[in-house]
């Protein structure tokens, strides 16, 4: 943990031992090659847990995060549907936000970062966090959720470098079953066409597995 | 008469030099998959193109008998008509998986 304010010890003295574990998935984040940090805020811009350095003020990360949270509400509501990850990519450093329950997870790291590598780790990540988020007696994870956190693993394995277009094809899906099988058949005809004809039909069937599953 | 001949062959050899050398480079920038083959073959009718194209002003300096003369120009017809039916194929299917197509 570096930087934390008094705010944050607030917000991880009600998480409990939870906020420990939000720490201990940060810094395996920022273990990725590329990454400078990472943290986690909520709608409101409260931050739940930082693993940044010290130059970065928090009461600057907290409005960062409100900025951040008021325009995802403000695109779920125009388009009718969740918003998937976020990436901004600035001169010095490239910001990528993935949504979780509640909350948001935001990972500062270099412009160049191979993308689809990082993901393999953050999806997981992500995924840790949300369950550590949710509180007792919440509600099951979605199985959709989760088919999708496997498509998006399962593209990145099997597309590697190329994997960044079909990542963001899944990412603007609904968890709805009907479209993430048109995401899938998206996905395979855009390999077949642009990446390479028999790792279409392997990725398509892999894709079709995990739908079925 | 000649001279704009030339001059107009001299152009057309330029300009297909220049595409040889963006083809290349999209060729390269290209990843694969069936447009990524199809790009193989224009890349190549290119080429072809290009060479084709070195050797119409030397049709000209060497008067080479007119039935060869027409040879070249079929030829070159036909593989034009090569050319528009993949370019067309790689529109169809890119506008298809953009679904942008009716």
């Amino acid at each position: 943990m570096t930087g934390c304010s008094h705010s944050d010890a607030i917000v991880r003295a009600k998480n409990g031992a939870d906020g420990m574990s939000i720490d201990t998935l940060l810094e395996e984040l920022n273990a990725c090659s590329g990454v400078t940090g990472s943290f986690v805020f909520d709608s409101e811009g409260g931050i739940h847990a930082r693993a940044l350095p010290d130059r970065f003020d928090t009461a600057q990360l907290q409005q960062a995060g409100k900025a951040v949270s008021q325009t995802l509400a403000a695109l779920e509501r125009a388009r009718r549907r969740k918003a998937g990850d976020i990436d901004l990519v600035f001169v010095r450093e490239r910001l990528v936000i993935k949504p979780l329950a509640d909350a948001f997870l935001a990972i500062l790291c270099a412009p160049r970062i191979n993308i689809a590598l990082l993901n393999l780790t953050a999806q997981r990540v992500a995924r840790d966090l949300r369950q550590e988020l949710e509180q007792p007696g919440a509600q099951p994870p979605d199985p959709a959720a989760s088919k999708l956190d496997k498509l998006k693993e399962a593209v990145t394995v099997g597309l590697g470098d190329h994997a960044f277009k079909a990542l963001e094809i899944l990412s603007a899906a609904d968890p709805s079953p009907a479209d993430l099988a048109r995401a899938a058949e998206e996905i395979e005809a855009m390999t077949r066409l642009f990446i390479d004809r028999k790792k279409a039909v392997e990725i398509g069937k892999r894709l079709r597995a995990i739908l079925e599953a | 008469m000649l001279v704009l001949a030339y001059a107009l062959s001299g152009l057309a050899i330029a300009v297909m030099g220049v595409n040889v050398v963006l083809a290349l480079r999209l060729k390269r920038a290209i990843v694969g998959g069936e447009v990524g083959e199809k790009w193989s073959l224009l890349t190549t009718l290119v080429v072809v193109f290009f060479f084709g194209y070195l050797l119409s002003p030397m049709a000209l300096l060497f008067s080479i008998p007119t039935e060869y003369l027409y040879l070249l120009v079929f030829a070159v017809f036909l593989f034009g008509a090569v050319f528009v039916w993949v370019v067309i194929g790689i529109i169809r299917q890119a506008l298809t998986f953009m679904k942008l197509i009716k």
